[in-house]
């Protein structure tokens, strides 16, 4: 009883050790003051940070980075919710079933596929290097997960509380927007960020897609990583995680909510 | 009836290649205190689905208040509906959820306040108003689901066992609460339900469903005294089924010959009189215990078990290897197992229910 008792704690600490060890191997270095992503760290200081928010290349994919999540998280979100809408029904008939799988997709076809296959057909269409162009393609990979959460909170909202509303004298719109979507809600919102994560740490697709003026946080991570190995990085890695734990809070939040709210 | 408020006229549905009603006739009345009441899948929800409208007839057509409804949508009917599972709206408070039907109807917030408050009142919930319906008790959530369901004045208030989900003392409360509240306003209730006691102690009219058909509709005395066959013999009350064929007729009363060789007298009080093979139903509670001779009809058994029920006994009772069960009250002397005794009954305390 004990020895298996232990033996939890260790592998548990052992695992969370594996998933968390390279961030703790990057983030001290967003602090040091050298110019090289090396350790030992000489001394610290925050001026990768400053760097990070006043140099005009990083200060702009912050910025790109922020209007093109934006945009995928709108655009995503609505597309993905009314999508699990009409995915909802449990029994799905096998053409449901063959669009529901359509809808996951992205989730599972290699960026590098997706990507070529939308650099040719945006190319066509003038979409290369546009900002919509890079939103569309983000919204691609990004709708499944909007669909995921939203489905799997609406498949748990009673169809009676609806057949209840519509009763009680509710046409099917009110029904919608005074029941399902509040209900729903929980759902929504985590496929939000969920949405606005996946935005944000894409570099495949914008690779392909965006232009020059386009470049976005993680794309220009990636690009400096490649170019000069700047301690920059470790500073826009420590934003990004700081931001993810905010994303997490969030989450945490809405689910706590849906909890009370049933 | 002479001037029906719902109508149900040759109304079948199926999902599939599955009949769940089938060529249905019903009639209501306004003011009217309907239970259907049959075992699960016998058609009984289908029909309350398909009068709320989230169910649509495959065939026939249902008329209520002089309009045909069957091809409107719900939010069109004008009835409440009350669930099982309450529906109540999780997201929104005790006073939201009631004051919804209103707002529905755009009530002004003053109007919409003061009948509310009414309607809370009327169920004893004024005080839980801004409570969410989570933080209510299985009963107080009912109470609130009634009071969504009447506040809008509904022209027929539709139950789907709203009662059981309830303890057993909650819902007797209840079942005397919506009686009291169907006579005071006069409101037209189609109840379904699945529980015989329930339909008797409520009802105006009772129609007992099996396989997607009435088996029988009347009163609970009708129904209980003079069930038609054997099926609602059985699913209302208990009840003894006894096989014989019949010997003769004087007058209204038959001679009876039971498969033990006694002969039993049946009077059915109309002019039904039954030949052939018969099956008789025989209520526990009409059988008497004697050891005298006492008139009317008299089968003699043997005591094969008796068991103590609180205000009861209940006999078990052989003869010929059919079991007999009567019901009697506790002043009876005891009685052993293996005794012999006779069992009398009435002629009219028998009831032909079928072949």
């Amino acid at each position: 009883m004990n020895v298996l008792r232990v033996a939890k704690i260790v592998f548990g600490g052992a695992t969370i050790f594996f998933l968390v060890a390279p961030l703790i191997a990057i983030l001290p270095l967003a602090f040091t003051d050298s110019v090289f992503l090396n350790y030992p760290i000489p001394r610290y200081s925050t001026r990768w940070f400053v760097e990070l928010f006043t140099a005009g290349v990083w200060q702009r994919s912050i910025v790109n980075s922020l209007v093109i999540g934006s945009g995928t998280t709108v655009l995503a979100t609505v597309l993905g919710t009314v999508g699990a809408l009409g995915l909802r029904d449990r029994q799905l008939s096998p053409v449901l079933a063959i669009i529901k799988t359509i809808f996951l997709l992205p989730m599972v076809v290699p960026a590098v596929v997706l990507g070529v296959g939308m650099q040719l057909m945006f190319a066509r269409y003038g979409l290369t290097n546009t900002y919509l162009g890079v939103i569309i393609a983000h919204t691609v990979v990004a709708v499944p997960f909007v669909v995921v959460n939203v489905l799997a909170v609406i498949q748990g909202i009673d169809r009676r509380l609806e057949q209840a509303a519509a009763s009680l004298g509710a046409a099917p719109i009110t029904v919608l927007r005074q029941v399902t979507l509040p209900l729903a809600l929980p759902g929504i919102i985590s496929g939000a960020v969920f949405a606005f994560a996946t935005s944000l740490d894409e570099v495949v697709l914008t690779l392909f897609v965006a232009g020059p003026n386009q470049r976005t946080l993680a794309r220009q991570m990636f690009s400096t990583i490649r170019e000069n190995i700047s301690p920059a990085i470790a500073a826009a890695a420590f934003v990004f995680i700081v931001g993810t734990i905010l994303i997490a809070i969030v989450l945490n939040l809405s689910r706590r909510t849906k909890a009370t709210a049933v | 009836m002479s001037n029906p408020f719902i109508r149900l006229e040759e109304v079948s549905k199926s999902f599939g290649a599955l009949t769940v009603v089938e060529g249905l006739n019903l009639e209501i009345g306004k003011g009217e205190f309907i239970s259907l009441l049959g075992p699960s899948g016998s058609g009984k929800t289908t029909i309350l689905m398909m009068l709320a409208g989230f169910e649509n007839p495959s065939h026939g057509t249902i008329w209520a208040g002089g309009r045909r409804i069957d091809c409107l949508p719900p939010h069109k009917r004008n009835m409440g509906v009350v669930f099982q599972n309450y529906a109540l709206f999780p997201h929104m408070s005790v006073s939201e959820n009631v004051a919804f039907p209103l707002k529905m109807r755009g009530f002004s917030r003053t109007e919409m306040n003061g009948r509310v408050g009414k309607a809370l009142d009327m169920v004893q919930l004024g005080a839980l108003a801004d409570r969410r319906p989570s933080q209510l008790s299985g009963g107080q959530q009912q109470r609130v689901a009634l009071a969504r369901a009447l506040i809008f004045e509904p022209e027929v208030v539709l139950m789907d066992e709203p009662l059981g989900a309830l303890d057993k003392q909650l819902r007797e409360q209840m079942q005397l609460d919506i009686r009291e509240l169907h006579r005071r306003l006069e409101l037209t209730i189609v109840f379904v339900t699945h529980d015989q006691s329930e339909a008797l102690t409520m009802s105006d009219r009772i129609a007992i469903f099996n396989g997607g058909k009435i088996e029988q509709i009347g009163t609970p005395t009708n129904i209980y005294d003079h069930p038609s066959t054997q099926f609602v013999a059985e699913f209302i009350g208990e009840t003894n089924l006894v096989r014989g064929s019949v010997q003769g007729t004087e007058g209204l009363t038959t001679r009876v010959q039971l498969q033990s060789g006694q002969e039993v007298l049946v009077e059915l009080g109309s002019n039904r009189l039954p030949k052939g093979n018969v099956c008789l139903s025989i209520r526990p509670e009409r059988i008497k215990v004697g050891r005298g001779k006492i008139s009317g009809n008299i089968i003699t058994a043997v005591i094969s078990d008796v068991v103590y029920h609180g205000d009861h006994l209940r006999l078990i009772a052989k003869t010929d290897g059919q079991s007999i069960v009567v019901k009697t009250d506790r002043s009876q002397p005891a009685l052993s197992i293996g005794e012999e005794v006779q069992l009398f009954f009435l002629p009219t305390d028998c009831w032909v229910v079928g072949p």
